[in-house]
């Protein structure tokens, strides 16, 4: 009798210890639960947020826009033209995408890994001559921005166009201003600023004005840079340039006439 | 009742706290060192690679414009602060994005490269021997349209490597046995972006690689093309590598191309047999680049990533322990935007070194980050054969020493060490003790060819824990089984007479005149012998020559440039008496075989007596009587020593004199071996009369020479009695030579 009972305590002790164990190990694998990381991140501030969008700059409400986008929605995308103007295989090419109502340049092809080819997304007709194009932008880590003006040409790597290219303060590159005239894919620079850069992960606004020989880039309603150039490009397309890295993001651009 | 239960409830309770304490040995990860690679410039797509405790970083750099022109390749070591050393590989051109340089390391310490060169549409190889600041002549492994993101896996002595090509499968050569194979095609096209290979044991190779679809498959070699497995399915997933662990487990991770959610961040996929795959996703988020995955010896599996954290692009380092389920906190870099990392662990696992595109700087440099905090495998030891040396000696013997270095072990633990010649050791090979206090074994010697290389490879395991050294590692050494040498001593009289530099040996054996050249070769009088001793072939090189006398400690020479000429004294010379002296003469090669002679010397340093002598006489050449023919019959010369017979001289020394001279002493005398006419008789041919003389040489005609003529025994010395002479009437004509009539 006693060496029953013995056993019999000892199956139910079993039992006992192996219910504990799959509750032990099983609770937090709960279908209902999503799985915790298996992996953990080092301490980190917490990721900055983009923020609002920027208020629209006055010209938005001027009449003599002659083109303006908020993507609001996808469909903005239509308007526009993305090429890259360095050479690169397919799968490379620059990705860009609208996300949250502002224009996103997502890195490169279908994997959006970083790529460092050049990408610009072009608007407008080749007519369009004497304008100013501004954009609001905001970049987490891509480091570069940039317009574009009077783009004419069928193929990236050679056309011409006027350019302004603007570095993060973050990146290690000098000058960080450069105002360029491309001709068939070869650039020359009109000017250049050495020290000013922008701050990355706030709202900017970049204009660039072409009017007849001149040139001028605003940054946050201050100038930056001015040219002349004595033999000007005649007229064409206005866009928005950066690197194919991702990290950077658009909104309220607009081309306007003086 | 109850109170069973309650005691079985609390062991239980015990047995559960026990399964999830922390490992020993576990700690979070930590980064160590961070910095920039100076030269750098333009790097895409770098790779880095370890052997021990040496880390190995290539990628294409520009040295000037815009596009890449040079495959680099930088070294430090796995503890060191600073880059050590750096050399170019080969050359490329072409736009940084499309050609870059991966490297490999295989288990003896050669170092591997592979790059893409896109201008030219080339995939190159070169191999950075062990131990060598020179890589290999380059050789071009494939050709056609624009190749890129080579990348190479090493194990043994197999050489696998890959590349993209646009709109096309991934390409695949395999160096196996001495020669190349391939190229091997997946079976799905790929998306542009680097792909992973891996090699393990058994012949195990594995390729993980993004497809044009974007899933992560992966593909197996065979030996005779790629078996495929779509990894991912329908979900997208890219930027893979794979990894074979020591018991020849796949690993696989890639990175899910969703910004957040199930579908985003870094995946890890394990698979015993290549076909059943167990994939968790190891954190959320947005990745980018190459997901990199490694395992070391003692399973512990090693992950590094480039993720967006707090708004920027860093890396992440992080390991789990074998059989844990969790990986630790990770560890990152400090510097931001960085792209398309790679990563290598080194010392067993212990430290972990990732390198990446570093742009915050223009143009791009490779940052290079070291992590430590992994435990290590612990099983680890690098086999160095005679101490590390090129080649072995193995003359009369049936084992070579070796011992082991590096040692990556836990000191308390049993191991042992298996090994083989040729190959990784298998379960045919048996398991012998290894011990931690004085790591050698003694292997026997390979059946190979004399000066022929031989490859040893070992595996040590950790008898405590199980856990197997894997890969093996390897050194090699010429086999040396002969001396091919040769070694003598002579007369130093005679090696007097043969050598151009007399003055200076006979200043060294304070002679002024004498017989130079006499007596018999194995005779000196005295106490010095000429030795001559060279390399006759032997590729170990021959390292020194030993002369002892009946077991004397001997007297060591050592050879330069393969040779050893000189007068050195008898050995034993304290003990030197006259009579037999026999030496024994041990050759050393380079490789430590040995070979011995003896030699029977005689030291002789007593003349030999003049007793008397019959009528010596000249006959003179029949062509010239410049040359007589001298004749000295029943000489009585009685030596110690020497003995031809019944003769007991060696030789005459012989002076020509134009006069009597009351002092002969004064004359050029020169030694001469006799030859005996019969029992009695000896003779000299063909003594010139002009033979010594200071004068310039007489014009024919008529005239006396008065040849004086002394005997001397073996050794040299000359009898000591008043010499003989002999008057030599001739008209002094000298040799004619007759020239064939030539008709016209």
């Amino acid at each position: 009798m006693q060496r029953s009972s013995l056993l019999m305590s000892m199956i139910i002790g079993l039992l006992v210890l192996a219910g504990v164990g799959i509750a032990l190990t099983q609770a937090p694998q709960g279908a209902a639960q999503t799985p915790a990381p298996l992996v953990t991140y080092p301490d980190f501030p917490p990721t900055p947020t983009v923020g609002p969008n920027p208020t629209a700059p006055a010209g938005l409400a001027s009449s003599n826009v002659i083109f303006q986008s908020n993507f609001d929605d996808a469909d903005a995308l239509a308007a526009w033209q993305f090429v890259d103007q360095t050479y690169i295989i397919k799968d490379l090419e620059a990705a860009w995408e609208v996300s949250n109502g502002r224009l996103v340049q997502v890195g490169s092809g279908l994997a959006r890994n970083p790529s460092t080819n050049e990408a610009a997304a072009l608007v407008g007709d080749a007519a369009w001559r004497d304008y100013t194009i501004r954009t609001s932008f905001y970049d987490e880590y891509n480091g570069i921005v940039g317009l574009i003006a009077r783009y004419q040409g069928t193929e990236p790597t050679q056309s011409s166009y006027y350019r302004v290219r603007l570095y993060s303060t973050q990146y290690q590159i000098s000058p960080k201003v450069v105002l360029e005239k491309v001709v068939d894919g070869v650039s020359t620079m009109l000017a250049e600023v050495k020290t000013v850069g922008f701050a990355p992960r706030i709202w900017h606004t970049l204009a660039l004005s072409v009017q007849g020989n001149s040139l001028q880039v605003q940054l946050d309603g201050q100038m930056l840079v001015t040219a002349q150039d004595p033999n000007p490009l005649p007229s064409g397309r206005a866009g928005l340039f950066t690197y194919a890295i991702g990290g950077i993001f658009f909104d309220d651009m607009s081309v306007v006439t003086p | 009742m109850r109170r069973y239960i309650f005691v079985l409830a609390f062991l239980a309770l015990i047995g559960l706290s026990a399964q999830i304490r922390p490992v020993s040995g576990q700690s979070a990860p930590q980064r160590q060192l961070e910095f920039t690679i100076g030269n750098s410039n333009l790097t895409k797509y770098p790779s880095v690679t370890t052997y021990n405790d040496k880390v190995y970083i290539g990628s294409g750099i520009s040295t000037g414009g815009s596009l890449s022109t040079d495959a680099w390749s930088w070294s430090l070591g796995d503890q060191a602060s600073g880059i050590a050393w750096e050399s170019r590989i080969g050359g490329l051109s072409g736009q940084a994005n499309f050609s870059s340089v991966a490297l490999a390391s295989s288990s003896n310490g050669d170092i591997h490269a592979a790059w893409s060169s896109s201008n030219e549409s080339r995939i190159y190889y070169s191999r950075l021997p062990s131990g060598s600041q020179t890589w290999s002549p380059v050789i071009s492994i494939a050709s056609g349209r624009l190749m890129l993101y080579p990348q190479i896996a090493v194990y043994e002595s197999d050489v696998y490597i890959i590349w993209n090509q646009v709109d096309s499968p991934l390409s695949l050569r395999v160096y196996r046995n001495g020669s190349w194979s391939g190229p091997y095609y997946t079976q799905y096209q790929t998306y542009s972006v680097p792909a992973s290979v891996a090699a393990g044991p058994n012949g195990q190779a594995a390729i993980t690689y993004s497809t044009k679809d974007l899933a992560t498959a992966v593909a197996f070699f065979n030996g005779s093309g790629l078996s495929n497995l779509n990894l991912t399915g329908n979900v997208q997933g890219s930027d893979s590598s794979i990894a074979i662990g020591a018991n020849g487990k796949y690993y696989a991770a890639w990175r899910g191309l969703d910004s957040s959610g199930a579908f985003s961040g870094v995946f890890l996929g394990e698979s015993s047999n290549g076909v059943n795959w167990s994939s968790r996703q190891i954190v959320p988020g947005i990745i980018q680049g190459t997901v990199n995955v490694l395992v070391d010896g003692s399973g512990t599996v090693h992950l590094a990533w480039i993720a967006n954290a707090s708004g920027s692009l860093r890396g992440f380092y992080s390991y789990r322990l074998a059989g844990q389920s969790n990986f630790l906190t990770a560890a990152s870099t400090s510097t931001s935007l960085i792209f398309n990392s790679r990563l290598s662990i080194s010392s067993g696992g212990r430290y972990a070194h990732m390198v990446a595109e570093n742009f915050n700087i223009n143009p791009q440099k490779i940052l290079y980050t070291r992590f430590a905090g992994a435990p290590g495998t612990g099983v680890s030891a690098t086999p160095a054969i005679a101490g590390g040396a090129n080649s072995v000696g193995v003359k009369d013997k049936t084992t070579i020493s070796v011992s082991f270095t590096d040692l990556r072990v836990v000191q308390g633990n049993t191991y042992q060490v298996r090994w083989n010649w040729g190959a990784a050791p298998t379960d045919a090979n048996p398991w012998q003790a290894l011990s931690l206090t004085n790591p050698t074994i003694n292997v026997s010697v390979p059946s190979v060819a004399s000066c022929s290389s031989a490859t040893l490879y070992t595996q040590i395991k950790d008898v405590t824990t199980g856990v197997v050294e894997v890969p093996a590692k390897t050194d090699s050494v010429i086999i040396d089984s002969d001396v091919q040498a040769r070694a003598s001593i002579t007369n130093p009289y005679i090696a007097l007479a043969s050598l151009s530099n007399t003055d200076s040996l006979a200043a060294e054996l304070a002679l002024s005149k004498g017989a130079v050249g006499a007596g018999d070769p194995n005779h000196t009088r005295i106490a010095v012998v000429y030795l001559d001793a060279y390399n006759a072939g032997d590729c170990s090189g021959v390292s020194s020559v030993t002369l002892s006398h009946n077991g004397s400690s001997g007297e060591i020479y050592k050879l330069v440039n393969d040779r050893y000429q000189g007068l050195v004294p008898l050995p034993d010379l304290a003990n030197l008496e006259t009579g037999s002296w026999p030496v024994t003469i041990i050759i050393q090669d380079g490789a430590g075989n040995t070979q011995e002679t003896s030699v029977q010397m005689v030291f002789d340093d007593v003349v030999p007596s003049f007793t008397s002598a019959g009528i010596s006489n000249a006959t003179p050449n029949s062509q010239a009587d410049i040359l007589q023919d001298l004749t000295f019959p029943n000489v009585v010369v009685s030596d110690n020593i020497y003995r031809n017979g019944t003769r007991q001289f060696w030789g005459v020394w012989l002076a020509n004199s134009p006069s009597i001279v009351s002092n002969p002493s004064t004359l050029n005398w020169i030694a001469v071996p006799v030859e005996d006419v019969d029992a009695t008789t000896v003779r000299v041919r063909n003594w010139s009369l002009t033979a010594g003389l200071a004068e310039p040489l007489p014009t024919p005609g008529p005239r006396t020479t008065y040849i004086y003529v002394r005997f001397l025994d073996g050794a040299g010395n000359a009898t000591i009695a008043t010499p003989l002479r002999i008057d030599v009437p001739s008209n002094f004509n000298p040799v004619k030579v007759n020239l064939p009539a030539v008709m016209r």
